[in-house]
């Protein structure tokens, strides 16, 4: 039975969460090496009847978007940021850029200017970047203040962690299935533990500066799923915090929880709007 | 269900150190340089011996001695993707010095450079971690002995804190992933981490150059069956698709055409794409090289304007 966890007060500098995610070691589970196969079979099956029922619609990518959208979420979105309003997304972008900051570094100053400074550096935030820009003095100001209480809630739930914990932040997951004819994708906040030999020993973490909703549950283990099959071994726990109020969604990764996970990706496959047409062949 | 080897550092280092098929015969790869060499002249010729818009030298006119003053640069990466040099991202621009590429530097293309240093840091400290040694790599490359105009080192200097954060996390995310890709203990003391990139130039008017890299360097020594040689393993973003085997051949053709001495000519090349978690084991033969060489070639006309019916047939055909 999976373990779910809201976790509201972590202690001072975040130690009581990150020894939260870490938990006991011993109590890990072992690694099946055959569930990745098992998981990617199913979905392989999946991307089968994709291509028999709809092969006009190919190639296309999965995101967490798309499961979010199919578990009856209203905040998946267009398939596109261009219509999100400017604040949620410069407030998500910096708020990561500042998580990704705290927990690498242990320090975090003036949260706009920094959070800024991060984001200058991702030329694929050049727009993004523009745009903040490009605000009124009032919306700028409004969006500095957003963020520095953000920025005040990390600091308060989160801190340096260990480099043996081998922490990696922003990591790009990309899963070809169907010779990549689907691609599922997504992207960590924070990752930490060693790739494991026979128990699980790998923590994921999403950051959402949005309100919490329902399908969180399912992007979470949507990701927990494309760890899993980039990795050959499940995470043992994922974890989604919103920087908005403190609170941590923290959900042990069972086999099945990951079935479930993939159901949700089949179905999203079968689920037209949900999944994301490309132009052409997807990146590799 | 399929089981797979865990860690999976274990079967990428099985696989990389693996028997290799058929190696290079003696020759094999002159006949090659001699036939890509023959080919591009003919090429050169039908584009009226200069290369296209965007590397013809100042004027349009050749350069000095009829070689073009710029050179066509191509990589594994502008071959499988058909672009043009200019029109790669900055990081591709930055691994190629491909003319018309306007190169900055960024998170994204200066975690390489840093995560190679701290690779290597891990393994001459056990006890250093991927952090530590991007840490180490970071004050190594900022002195400013070491920081030229233009240089990583510079720019680091320019940096702020959050730039300089994602910077790090950047290249401690890419190192870890590289240090825990491999058993280190298995490969030999002599492994080379990172080292110049391999580029080979055509000496005709087509001005050619071909340019490969490698993360890692691992001799692989004889064993019953298996000839031993040169093993490079290539970390590449994304997923193997379809251009996968076009793009690490053509490194490895690379490689071995701008190879000093015959131990570093590759026998395998390895493919990994870290965001997938997949690999691609290629025994570098003769085959392999020749369809490298005809990919370099089709690639090299188009970029050059030569029409496809134009485009020389390989040699014996």
């Amino acid at each position: 039975m999976a373990t779910t966890t809201i976790e509201r007060d972590a202690g001072p500098a975040g130690a009581g969460l990150l020894g939260q995610l870490r938990g006991d070691a011993a109590r890990r589970a072992l690694v099946d090496p055959g569930l990745a196969g098992g998981l990617r079979a199913w979905l392989e099956d999946g991307v089968v009847e994709l291509c028999r029922a709809a092969p006009g619609s190919l190639p296309v990518r999965v995101t967490a978007r798309s499961v979010r959208r199919l578990a009856g979420g209203a905040g998946g979105g267009s398939p596109t940021s261009g219509n999100r309003p400017i604040g949620a997304l410069a407030r998500a972008a910096l708020v990561r850029a500042l998580f990704r900051q705290l927990v690498t570094t242990g320090r975090l100053g003036d949260p706009m200017h920094e959070g800024l400074d991060a984001l200058g550096v991702e030329p694929e935030q050049a727009d993004l970047v523009a745009r903040i820009a490009g605000l009124r003095s009032e919306q700028r100001a409004a969006l500095a203040e957003e963020v520095a209480a953000h920025a005040a809630v990390l600091r308060r739930h989160w801190s340096l962690v260990p480099d043996q914990w081998l922490p990696r932040c922003a990591d790009r997951l990309t899963i070809p299935l169907g010779g990549g004819r689907v691609v599922l994708s997504g992207v960590v906040d924070l990752l930490i533990g060693r790739p494991c030999a026979d128990r699980a020993s790998v923590c994921l973490v999403l950051v959402r500066a949005g309100p919490a909703r329902p399908e969180d549950r399912a992007e979470l283990l949507f990701a927990a799923l494309l760890e899993t099959l980039r990795s050959g071994a499940p995470p043992f726990r994922a974890a989604l915090h919103y920087s908005g109020t403190g609170e941590t969604l923290i959900v042990d990764v069972t086999e099945q929880e990951l079935a479930r996970a993939v159901q949700r990706t089949v179905d999203a496959l079968g689920c037209d709007p949900a999944v994301e047409p490309t132009a052409g062949v997807l990146d590799q | 269900m399929n089981a797979i080897t865990l860690p999976r550092s274990v079967a990428l280092t099985d696989a990389l150190l693996s028997g290799v098929g058929a190696p290079l015969g003696p020759g094999d790869l002159q006949q090659i340089e001699e036939g890509i060499e023959r080919r591009l002249r003919a090429l050169g010729a039908a584009a009226g011996g200069q290369p296209t818009t965007g590397h013809r030298g100042p004027g349009g006119r050749p350069g000095p001695s009829g070689r073009p003053a710029r050179r066509l640069c191509l990589d594994g990466y502008l071959v499988r993707t058909g672009r043009r040099p200019g029109e790669s991202s900055a990081a591709t621009g930055a691994a190629t010095g491909s003319a018309g590429a306007r190169f900055a530097w960024s998170a994204a293309n200066a975690r390489r450079s840093i995560g190679l240093a701290a690779v290597r840091a891990c393994l001459d400290d056990p006890e250093a971690t991927p952090s530590v040694g991007v840490d180490r790599a970071l004050r190594a490359a900022q002195r400013p002995a070491a920081a030229p105009p233009g240089s990583l080192g510079r720019w680091l200097a320019t940096l702020g804190p959050g730039a300089l954060a994602v910077t790090r996390a950047e290249a401690v995310r890419w190192s870890t992933a590289l240090h825990g890709a491999l058993d280190w203990a298995r490969l030999g003391p002599s492994t080379q981490v990172g080292g110049a990139d391999r580029s080979w130039a055509s000496r005709d008017r087509a001005g050619v150059v071909i340019r490969g890299r490698a993360e890692v360097r691992a001799p692989v020594a004889p064993g019953p069956g298996d000839p031993g040689g040169l093993a490079a393993l290539v970390v590449l973003s994304g997923w193997p698709g379809p251009g996968a085997r076009c793009e690490l051949a053509v490194n490895a053709l690379a490689q071995a055409l701008g190879a000093q001495r015959a131990d570093q000519v590759p026998s395998r090349i390895a493919g990994w794409w870290p965001q997938s978690g997949r690999s691609l084991i290629l025994d570098v033969d003769r085959a392999l090289l020749e369809a490298a060489a005809q990919a370099v070639l089709g690639a090299a006309a188009t970029l050059l304007g030569v029409a496809g019916s134009e485009v020389p047939l390989p040699d014996g055909s």
